[in-house]
């Protein structure tokens, strides 16, 4: 399963984040969720988008270089404690997420949260016994 | 197709070429005597009269002529004729200081063209075949050299000039070019537009090129006739000679063939000025042998190279110099450490990365910062900072390996650092050691 996240490398100069995110707003792609990881010389934006193909249609266009790669992505409940209780899982079964960031949802219940791991299939399979609800790409343009 | 341009010359016996070469000198010495002021006087100084020239052994009697002298001289003062029989002037960028203006007669255009010819046949095009030419056209000597010389093979000749990547593409396939000639990191940029435009190498017309003007390593040839599909040869000059043509690779790539019958070359201890064995590592000297308005004698070019005159399969049999290992000029002194961009480029193609690269130099504390900017391909992207740094840290210790020293580097998105329609800007030097 796993959905579709949109890596960005973004030059270390003014305004280039409203630069892309131009680009995608003129291809009418609506943002779900975003991170930006930082370094002195360049930024790497991360982009869940309803529509990642046509996304990445626009950004090569415009000459941003941006690449696909597939996350993962759960539902936790939205109370203290819920995001805690699966990290605790994922590391007692030796799966390192290297970033994570939150969806942007209209639910009040849920948080729906996306990380990157080494093995997408592993951490689904784990989440799912667990009970946490694992997203696609059809269920994030949907929440 | 024909293999040489001259062959009358271009494989005369060497014993033969000496005996030319020692004809041609004691007349050029002579006139340069007789007609330059500056240089009779450092020959006065030196106690050298042109009777004590009688062929080139004597060579080595004659003062050298360096890069201080002809600014010295400036504009006229190496002019060996008078004006009105001078049909055209060239000149260096400036960049390191005041210019060279390079004065032709007609015959010296003529020699000119012909030292290209021989360039231009010896990377196999022939009449029928299409030159598309991207070096500058102007006071630089890159592209009007290779025009003329593509003119005297008889190829249709496109004078292109330098820039516009668009336009240079279009013609090319267009026009069915079939040898390219432009800086190496031109020819790398436009095979990195045409395979983004989705041109696969059997597409492009091309099937060789003639690079030069600026330092090249063995990597990038072979990266640049890789995605090209083409054979590159090295062709080599200094506008202090008369510009691209003093020395030209042949179809076995293994070092350039020095026009000898216009040209002697030397190899000499730089600090000392002694002159070394063939086989020698040293600094490059040239001497004009049959030159009228501009005759340079013993000229330091501040090349850095070997020559060989072992016998190559060609046939031709003037000698090789090898790809000069940097400009003395280029070389940067860094913490104590001797480096030249070609290493640190080197390094780069080894491990796949752009050749375009910029390498900025400061001071900060009284001690050298060393950082090189790197571009990204698109293949190396990838969505963790870790894995990006990782590159950078192994880069480093790649570079640290082939130079001694460690740079910081950067790696950037692609086409950030700025594109070199003519000479590559690879170093930024921001120490300011004399002030």
């Amino acid at each position: 399963m796993a959905i579709s996240q949109l890596t960005v490398f973004v030059g270390n100069n003014k305004g280039s984040i409203a630069d892309i995110t131009e680009v995608l707003a003129k291809a009418n792609v609506n943002l779900h969720a975003m991170n930006v990881a930082d370094t002195d010389n360049f930024g790497i934006l991360r982009l869940i988008a309803d529509d990642a193909d046509r996304a990445l249609c626009a950004l090569g266009e415009a000459k941003v270089l941006a690449k696909l790669r597939k996350v993962v992505c759960f539902e936790v409940p939205d109370e203290p404690g819920g995001l805690s209780k699966v990290l605790r899982l994922l590391a007692d079964h030796d799966v390192n997420t290297e970033y994570m960031y939150s969806l942007i949802t209209g639910s009040v219940k849920s948080a729906y949260i996306v990380i990157r791991v080494a093995d997408n299939d592993v951490a689904e399979k784990l989440l799912t016994e667990a009970g946490y609800r694992v997203l696609n790409d059809e269920d994030v343009a949907g929440v | 197709m024909k293999k040489y341009y001259q062959p009358e010359i271009e494989t005369m016996p060497r014993e033969a070429l000496q005996k030319l070469q020692s004809e041609k000198l004691c007349k050029q010495v002579k006139h340069v005597y007789e007609n330059v002021a500056y240089y009779r006087d450092l020959m006065d100084k030196a106690g050298v009269k042109p009777e004590d020239i009688h062929g080139i052994e004597d060579l080595h009697l004659l003062p050298f002529i360096s890069k201080y002298d002809l600014r010295e001289a400036y504009p006229t003062g190496f002019l060996a004729v008078p004006k009105e029989r001078c049909v055209r002037v060239h000149s260096t960028s400036g960049t390191t200081g005041k210019r060279v203006i390079a004065y032709y007669t007609q015959h010296d255009i003529d020699l000119w063209e012909d030292c290209c010819a021989r360039a231009i046949t010896a990377a196999g095009a022939d009449k029928g075949d299409t030159l598309q030419i991207c070096y500058g056209y102007g006071l630089f000597t890159g592209g009007m050299g290779l025009h003329g010389g593509s003119h005297k093979v008889g190829c249709m000749t496109l004078p292109m000039s330098s820039g516009n990547t668009e336009r240079q593409i279009q013609f090319m396939m267009d026009l069915e070019a079939s040898v390219l000639c432009c800086t190496p990191s031109y020819a790398a940029y436009i095979a990195e537009t045409l395979k983004e435009m989705g041109y696969t190498p059997d597409k492009i017309p091309l099937k060789a090129g003639i690079f030069g003007a600026e330092p090249w390593t063995r990597e990038m040839r072979e990266s640049i006739e890789k995605s090209l599909g083409i054979k590159a040869y090295d062709i080599y000059g200094l506008t202090e000679m008369s510009g691209p043509g003093v020395a030209f690779e042949c179809e076995a790539q293994s070092g350039m063939h020095i026009n000898e019958d216009h040209f002697i070359a030397e190899i000499i201890d730089p600090q000392t000025g002694e002159v070394l064995p063939e086989g020698s590592e040293g600094e490059l000297v040239f001497t004009c042998l049959d030159k009228e308005a501009f005759p340079l004698l013993r000229y330091r070019t501040r090349d850095i190279c070997i020559l060989s005159s072992e016998p190559c399969p060609c046939g031709r049999t003037h000698i090789k110099m090898r790809k000069p290992m940097g400009r003395s000029d280029d070389m940067m002194i860094i913490r104590g450490v001797n480096v030249f961009p070609s290493q640190i480029e080197a390094v780069l193609v080894k491990r796949g990365y752009s050749t375009n690269y910029r390498i900025e130099l400061d001071r900060v504390n009284n001690s050298d910062t060393f950082d090189i900017y790197v571009e990204l391909t698109p293949e190396q992207f990838t969505d963790t900072v870790r894995e990006i740094s990782a590159m950078e840290r192994f880069l480093e210790g790649a570079i640290h390996t082939m130079i001694g020293i460690s740079p910081k580097v950067h790696l950037v998105a692609p086409k950030t650092i700025d594109r070199s329609d003519g000479k590559a800007v690879r170093v930024v030097d921001k120490r300011k050691l004399h002030d």
